[in-house]
């Protein structure tokens, strides 16, 4: 299978093609590094919101790879960036449940730009089913809703632009451990089952252990190793964290060095 | 709009308590055959209060300080150059209006959004531009205005209003509209949910230019010519009407709906003073009082909101 995303550094003398790293479609990639160590730029490059000097993300689309060089371009290519700090990036304080949803896939461009209310409320409820996110009114304001259902509404409104590629920054922090456990059981089931690509920053290692097919360490500022299926395991991991690894492998299987 | 929210309870509560004074003290003025041009005297006040609304939604410090003059301004360029130098028939003198109101407050918006000014500095600056400029095209009040025009404040006096009615709720629903109080909630917030921030801000100037043209019209038809000085003092009133009916100054909360309610509110206490005999003065000290009570209900409704 030909991958979907790959990244590739923009300095490409030291690599003989550049690419540090690639990822296919229904595929679960795990962003891991300590607090501060460039996992949330690299996931913020990936969909425009962060230029690096350092790395560039090309998505393929046919037999074609397209560079994204801003949130406009990787929003239009369905790379969708769901916010970790929901408080101040994510949730819209002045808008209603139902335009927090909706936002996104208002329609925006060509003739029909006036807004469906019942369609948007029809949408809005087959994800709240769906992610059984807790709500009275979707004339509610989001406020009214727990953390945990917040977050939800983030997913679901990221989720309704129909994503290939799903950037989900720490969406479990702050969230209670049943409603943990069912976002690890969405992820899974939007990768397997949907077939999105989805890149999920975790806080928590163990999550990442239970849902990723790879996983990428961070380590000041820079990839520096790529962990896939197989070999991945708490230890690794953390070893990964602290420097004790060596050098990005691959995950595709193609030499890069 | 299933549910109305407290603030607009406080508004309409205090909009039908100065109603039923003026229609005891003062019945004459809503006598059925009266009520037009009653509304005709109402009609600029609302009109601007709405104008500076858009600027408010947009939120970051959004305000427009310069919507007074721009209105007088627009008030002597349509009496000296439409009515008096073009004898300009009523389409192309409500499009120079209109059209001249948009372009002032898209200059506001340009200078908010690209030069990355404050936009309480940016739209200081146009109001003494705008101010001076009035006295320079008319330095004394004088002109008149053409029959159709007067009417405007009369028979048609509705008109203007239903105007901006109609095309305001033709905007809500659009996703703009939306665009617009997310922008005024969060700037960054928005620009993650995918919403132009730097266009639509620009934009909500330029919509309170285009109202603001209209306020002109009424305006001009009330007083039946120009006056370089009558634009300044309306900026206040203006502001203050926009917060009495519930537009947050914060941005993002509040529409056109509350601005008008707001205006009213404004006109009615005028109309109550005046009734008495009080002087202006009494009525800066009235409209400051209530407008601290409103901002501070507000907040404490904000408040109690979120937590």
């Amino acid at each position: 299978m030909t991958a979907l995303l790959r990244i590739r550094l923009r300095d490409t003398s030291a690599y003989h093609d550049g690419i540090v790293f690639a990822a296919d479609e229904g595929s679960i990639v795990g962003l891991a590094g300590l607090e501060g160590h460039g996992q949330r730029e690299f996931l913020r490059m990936i969909c425009g919101l962060q230029p690096s000097d350092e790395y560039v993300a090309e998505l393929r689309e046919g037999d074609e790879w397209h560079a994204i060089e801003s949130y406009g371009a990787a929003a239009a290519r369905r790379v969708i960036y769901v916010p970790g700090d929901r408080k101040t990036e994510g949730i819209l304080p002045t808008l209603s449940i139902l335009d927090n949803f909706a936002i996104l896939s208002y329609p925006r461009r060509g003739r029909a730009r006036l807004i469906d209310w019942r369609r948007a409320e029809a949408a809005l409820h087959q994800y709240v089913k769906w992610l059984h996110i807790r709500l009275a009114k979707a004339s509610d304001l989001p406020t009214s809703l727990s953390g945990g259902s917040q977050q939800k509404l983030l997913l679901a409104r990221a989720l309704a632009a129909q994503p290939r590629v799903l950037l989900l920054d720490d969406p479990t922090r702050g969230v209670d451990h049943p409603t943990k456990l069912e976002f690890q059981r969405l992820i899974t089931e939007l990768a397997r089952g949907e077939g999105l690509l989805v890149l999920l920053l975790s806080t928590e290692l163990e999550e990442l252990l239970a849902t990723c097919d790879h996983c990428l360490i961070f380590r000041n500022g820079r990839l520096s190793a790529a962990l896939d299926r197989s070999s991945l395991s708490l230890d690794l991991m953390v070893a990964g964290m602290f420097g004790q690894l060596e050098q990005v492998r691959d995950v595709t299987g193609r030499s890069s060095a | 709009m299933s549910r109305v929210d407290p603030q607009l309870r406080l508004s309409l509560a205090l909009l039908a308590t100065l109603a039923a004074v003026n229609l005891v003290a003062n019945p004459a003025r809503f006598a059925p055959e009266q009520l037009l041009t009653s509304l005709g005297l109402a009609a600029p006040v609302i009109l601007v209060a709405m104008a500076a609304t858009p600027s408010i939604l947009s939120g970051s410090g959004g305000i427009d300080v310069s919507i007074g003059p721009m209105v007088g301004l627009l008030n002597v360029v349509i009496v000296r150059y439409g009515v008096g130098v073009l004898d300009a028939p009523p389409w192309l003198a409500v499009l120079l209006c209109v059209a001249s109101g948009t372009a002032l407050g898209l200059a506001n918006g340009l200078l908010v959004v690209l030069a990355r000014l404050q936009p309480i500095v940016a739209t200081l600056s146009s109001y003494l531009v705008f101010a001076g400029l009035s006295v320079l095209i008319m330095p004394e009040p004088g002109g008149s205005v053409p029959r159709w025009m007067a009417a405007l404040a009369k028979e048609f006096s509705w008109l203007p209003l239903a105007g901006v009615a109609l095309a305001w709720s033709a905007f809500r629903w659009t996703p703009s509209h939306r665009d617009l109080l997310a922008i005024g909630g969060s700037d960054r917030a928005a620009y993650t949910a995918g919403v132009p921030v730097d266009v639509i801000r620009c934009a909500a100037y330029a919509m309170g230019g285009f109202i603001a043209g209209i306020a002109a019209l009424a305006m001009t038809a009330l007083i039946g010519s120009g006056d370089p000085n009558i634009g300044a003092p309306l900026t206040l009133k203006a502001i203050a009407a926009a917060a009495l009916g519930g537009v947050s100054l914060a941005g993002g909360r509040g529409g056109l709906m509350n601005a008008g309610i707001g205006g009213l509110i404004v006109f009615l206490i005028d109309l109550t003073l005046t009734g008495v005999k009080a002087s202006v003065f009494a009525l800066q000290v009235a409209l400051g009082v209530l407008l601290l009570g409103a901002v501070m209900s507000n907040a404490f409704l904000a408040q109690r909101r979120s937590a």
